[in-house]
């Protein structure tokens, strides 16, 4: 664990109030090498949340944001990430405001933006649609690289107006797609990629194809929606070169994306044909081995391998932008599986065997079974007084028996329901707005005083 | 004297003669024609031989001369001149009526039938308890079926719930009524004397059996009959009874202040009935979906708090709207509520454990809401166990041991014979179902607008159909290749 100064202790208590993810412990990967896979304006946005999340790499990843922020033009950018380190690292030269270069950088900004918009305006008037098109195109660009992210958005939405190919269609969607992925408005990415997969061929498309797939995945698994991104990202396929989608994600992060939302959500059969013998989806996997051998190992019943190599691969997996926020809850979802799947092949287990293979040391899992069990994800009781985990093993005549008579009850119920409706409203009995019911407010001031009996 | 007495006792013709439906039905209407017209002097005669009119008239083979003679004995009670009458002997008038009448005559005397009931229901003549076993058995052996819903029933049930004598009332309020007063009649040209007759024929406002009702009536019995359960403690009919007061058919977003009771007591019975919150039927009007909840925020705040798993949110919502319970009248049901969170607590934990030790429980139900000693958690595990509301052993350890709850199966295998008999059950009433629609059906055949609606749909149908021929016959043409063209039509489908 790294020292921590009295300004970082200050700091990540700041975090911790906010409901930041905090990570103590230094992390599997290397700052500097992680950060060169990635290309664009990710760069920064990776590096301010490392900075925010992880004690040890606090510090370095700051500088870096404040580095990078600087050698772009995003004057907001560099304020946000000085603001950081200057509590952080108040003695670190980065944590000095460099006013200079942003009223430098502000006025070059206002100028480019001067210029395009009369650039614009000038293609407006003349009335070609093409260069109207290119000319809200590179206002977009312009806005987005000073981080105006919603004037950006509007300016690469305009776009639209003037598509006259396929190509267009796209440029435009992808526009949108890597704003909508600054702002993490993932419906926005969603409804735009199935803009362009609604394109003909474009499946076919070798440099698209991964680009689809992993906005997509990336798209749902920020809603939360697990299986569909992993049906996303399982698909992918590494067949174009991987700087076509290296400003959103490297083939590391695909197969890990994939990988554990696959774990997740899929159960041994599809994890088996799906992730391991899926030949696209393979060459993702040869990037990050702990993922494959972690997959491996659920496949083949060893659940406590498999959740150690994910425990220990958890702090990479909480500096991630996309991931970190669904950690927990990814996490939960494969422990609770190989719970589940341990107890598959038996009628009961000791509650020390379940222990011993997935509790940490010293503690019990009894309170996690409680919660399975009432949540429905586990199909057993507990029996406290032999310390048994016991299948429920319900008796099929008995099962039919009930499901009979209750889809009987339940028609019958329907049936008279229905007919009670039709005769009242045949019988013009509805109540109507707006009408006082003759006779009712009498009968209700009677009935209201037999209520306070009850 | 003596001819007033002898028109009285001209009808039923004598058995022996074997007389059709028609033929009696013919009878029936000319006897009370000949009544009608001779009201007076079988007035006369009545008041001054009450005794020589009952003899004549009785209720089991005469019950039209019988409903006459009751009728003008009640209006003689009532009016001054009543020294001649003796109340005790209309009682028994009244009681002999009431439980001996002739089903398939009485269908003739319908007004002065229901006059009777209403004069019974104002309890002046027999004890309350009395009086609401006498009207719920008129009541029972009119209809039979149990289907048809009369103006009778609200009053009964009120002076159940009022009087506290539900038991008498049950076997009425029990029944599912599935028809009102005020559909249009339906014309079927049977007699009333034909037994085979459905109820929904003869139980109507042209007969007299039922007077017109409005939908707060209606709705009124529903509320009424959820107290009724609440009184009994059934609270899964209680919930059955406030939720067709809640989800009660409206019109132009019509909502009734009944139904919001209703609702409000419907959320608390529910978690008597099931520990859990109910859920409305998709049947439900969507405004009520909608804004019921809303408009009844306290009480949906209760149900949250029930189900959130810790006591004090209860707790604490049941102490900061005391002021809602006591204005709606809720407050009993709020503290059984509080009452039965515990119990269902520990019935709760059945999901989760085969056995397990009484401390446990004991801490559970401590952490929950209150602390209890382990004699107390013992004491109310055997009376859940004795009440039935628990299937569980209590296994008491030896010395220095612990105790054990060990549940068991709450649902046990029928036996086949039984289970065939369930399912006949089942059967049968799906059966008699099947019959009240087919009146329905027929009855609504009958009604205009009913009628037009059936022509429009018919009519879009068809043309429909006519499109997608007519499409299937434009592709034909249009394309050269038969097969293309099918594929075409496939893809619209």
């Amino acid at each position: 664990m790294a020292h921590l100064t009295p300004d970082l202790q200050n700091y990540f208590g700041h975090m911790r109030q906010q409901g930041g993810v905090v990570v103590e412990t230094l992390p599997k990967l290397d700052l500097d090498s992680y950060i060169k896979n990635y290309e664009g304006r990710t760069q920064f946005d990776r590096l301010l949340h490392i900075g925010r999340s992880s004690i040890p790499l606090c510090v370095d990843a700051l500088k870096a944001a404040v580095k990078e922020a600087k050698a772009g033009g995003d004057v907001g950018r560099y304020n946000e990430a000085w603001e950081n380190i200057r509590v952080a690292a108040p003695h670190e030269p980065e944590a000095i405001k460099d006013e200079e270069w942003i009223a430098r950088q502000k006025d070059i900004n206002k100028k480019e933006s001067t210029r395009l918009e009369s650039n614009l305006s000038g293609y407006k008037q003349n009335g070609i649609k093409e260069s109207i098109r290119m000319g809200n195109e590179d206002l977009g660009q312009h806005y987005e690289q000073i981080g105006k992210l919603k004037e950006a958005s509007d300016a690469y939405g305009r776009m639209r107006h003037e598509v006259s190919t396929t190509k267009h269609i796209m440029d435009c969607c992808q526009r949108l797609i890597s704003v909508a992925l600054q702002r993490r408005d993932w419906s926005s990415i969603i409804s735009n990629i199935a803009k362009i997969s609604s394109i003909q061929g474009v499946e076919d498309d070798r440099a698209m194809q991964p680009y689809i797939k992993i906005v997509s995945g990336i798209g749902y698994l920020g809603q939360g929606l697990f299986k569909e991104a992993a049906d996303n990202l399982l698909r992918a396929d590494l067949s174009a070169p991987a700087d076509t989608f290296n400003d959103i994600a490297t083939p590391n992060d695909v197969a890990i994306y994939g990988g554990l939302l696959a774990l997740a959500v899929m159960d041994r059969g599809r994890l088996q044909t799906r992730v391991l013998d899926n030949p696209q989806f393979r060459v993702f996997l040869e990037t990050e081995s702990h993922i494959r051998k972690a997959i491996t190992h659920f496949v083949s019943g060893r659940y406590s391998a498999c959740l150690s190599i994910l425990e220990s691969y958890k702090v990479d997996y909480l500096l991630d932008i996309y991931l970190s926020k669904h950690v927990e809850n990814i996490f939960s979802q494969i422990r609770q599986k190989c719970i589940t799947q341990y107890f598959v092949p038996f009628s009961c287990v000791t509650l020390d065997s379940l222990n011993e293979t997935f509790a940490h040391d010293g503690q019990s899992i009894e309170a996690e079974l409680v919660d399975m069990i009432r949540s429905g994800s586990l199909n057993a009781r507990i029996d406290s007084e032999s310390r048994l985990l016991v299948a429920v093993q319900s008796d099929p005549r008995l099962e039919m028996q009930y499901a009979a008579l209750k889809a009987a009850r339940k028609y019958e119920d329907e049936a008279k329901e229905r007919l009670r409706r039709i005769n009242l409203i045949a019988a013009g009995l509805e109540v109507k707005a707006g009408k006082q019911q003759p006779g009712g407010d009498a009968a209700w001031t009677e009935s209201a005083s037999l209520g306070a009996a009850s | 004297m003596e001819q007033d007495f002898g028109l009285l006792a001209s009808f039923p013709p004598p058995v022996e003669l074997h007389i059709e439906d028609q033929h009696l039905d013919h009878a029936a209407k000319e006897y009370i024609r000949e009544l009608n017209l001779n009201k007076a002097e079988l007035k006369k005669a009545v008041i001054s031989n009450h005794a020589g009119a009952i003899e004549i008239a009785d209720p089991a083979t005469n019950t039209i001369g019988c409903c006459f003679v009751a009728s003008i004995l009640i209006d003689a009670l009532r009016s001054k001149d009543s020294s001649a009458i003796e109340p005790a002997a209309v009682h028994q008038v009244l009681f002999n009526f009431l439980s001996r009448f002739d089903v398939l005559q009485v269908r003739y005397v319908g007004s002065l039938f229901r006059s009777i009931l209403e004069e019974v229901c104002t309890a002046r003549f027999f004890s309350p308890l009395f009086t609401v076993e006498l009207v719920s058995a008129a009541i029972f052996r009119l209809d039979p079926s149990g289907s048809v819903y009369t103006s009778a029933y609200l009053p009964v049930a009120k002076l159940a719930l009022a009087e506290d004598c539900v038991d008498a009332v049950l076997p009425i309020i029990d029944r599912d009524l599935t028809f009102f007063p005020g559909a249009p009649t339906m014309r079927h040209g049977r007699p009333l004397f034909d037994a085979a007759l459905p109820p929904p024929y003869y139980i109507t406002k042209s007969t007299g059996l039922t007077d017109d009702v409005e939908p707060a009536h209606v709705l009124e019995y529903y509320y009424v009959s959820g107290l009724l359960y609440i009184t009994r403690r059934d609270w899964t009919k209680a919930r059955k009874a406030f939720e067709r007061a809640v989800t009660y058919p409206g019109k132009d977003r019509g909502v009734s202040r009944i139904s919001l009771a209703a609702y409000k007591r419907w959320l608390l019975v529910g978690l008597l009935a099931d520990g859990a919150a109910p859920t409305l039927p998709n049947y439900t009007l969507s405004w009520t979906k909608h804004s019921f909840p809303r408009l009844c925020a306290t009480y949906t705040n209760l149900t949250e708090s029930f189900l959130a798993g810790t006591s004090e949110t209860l707790t604490s919502t049941v102490s900061s709207n005391a002021a809602t319970w006591e204005e709606d009248g809720t407050q009993s049901l709020v503290a059984e509520v509080v009452d039965a969170y515990q119990r269902w607590l520990i019935v709760k934990l059945r999901h989760v454990y085969s056995r397990l030790p009484i401390s446990q429980i004991q801490k559970e139900i401590t952490r929950a809401l209150t602390s209890l000693n382990a004699g107390d958690v013992i004491a109310l595990l055997e009376s859940m166990i004795d009440s039935g509301s628990l299937k569980a052993e209590l296994r008491r350890g030896a010395a220095g041991e612990e105790d054990y709850l060990i549940f068991q199966e709450d649902r046990a295998l029928l036996s086949e014979a039984d289970f065939a008999r369930e399912i006949a059950q089942s059967h049968h009433t799906i059966t008699s179902l099947t019959e009240e629609y087919k009146l329905v059906n027929e009855r609504l055949s009958t009604n205009r607008e009913y009628v037009s609606h059936m022509a429009r749909e018919t009519k879009r149908a068809e043309k429909e159909k006519e499109n997608l021929m007519g499409d299937f016959e434009e592709n034909l043409e249009d394309d050269e290749d038969l097969m293309t063209g099918a594929m075409q039509v496939d893809n619209t489908d």
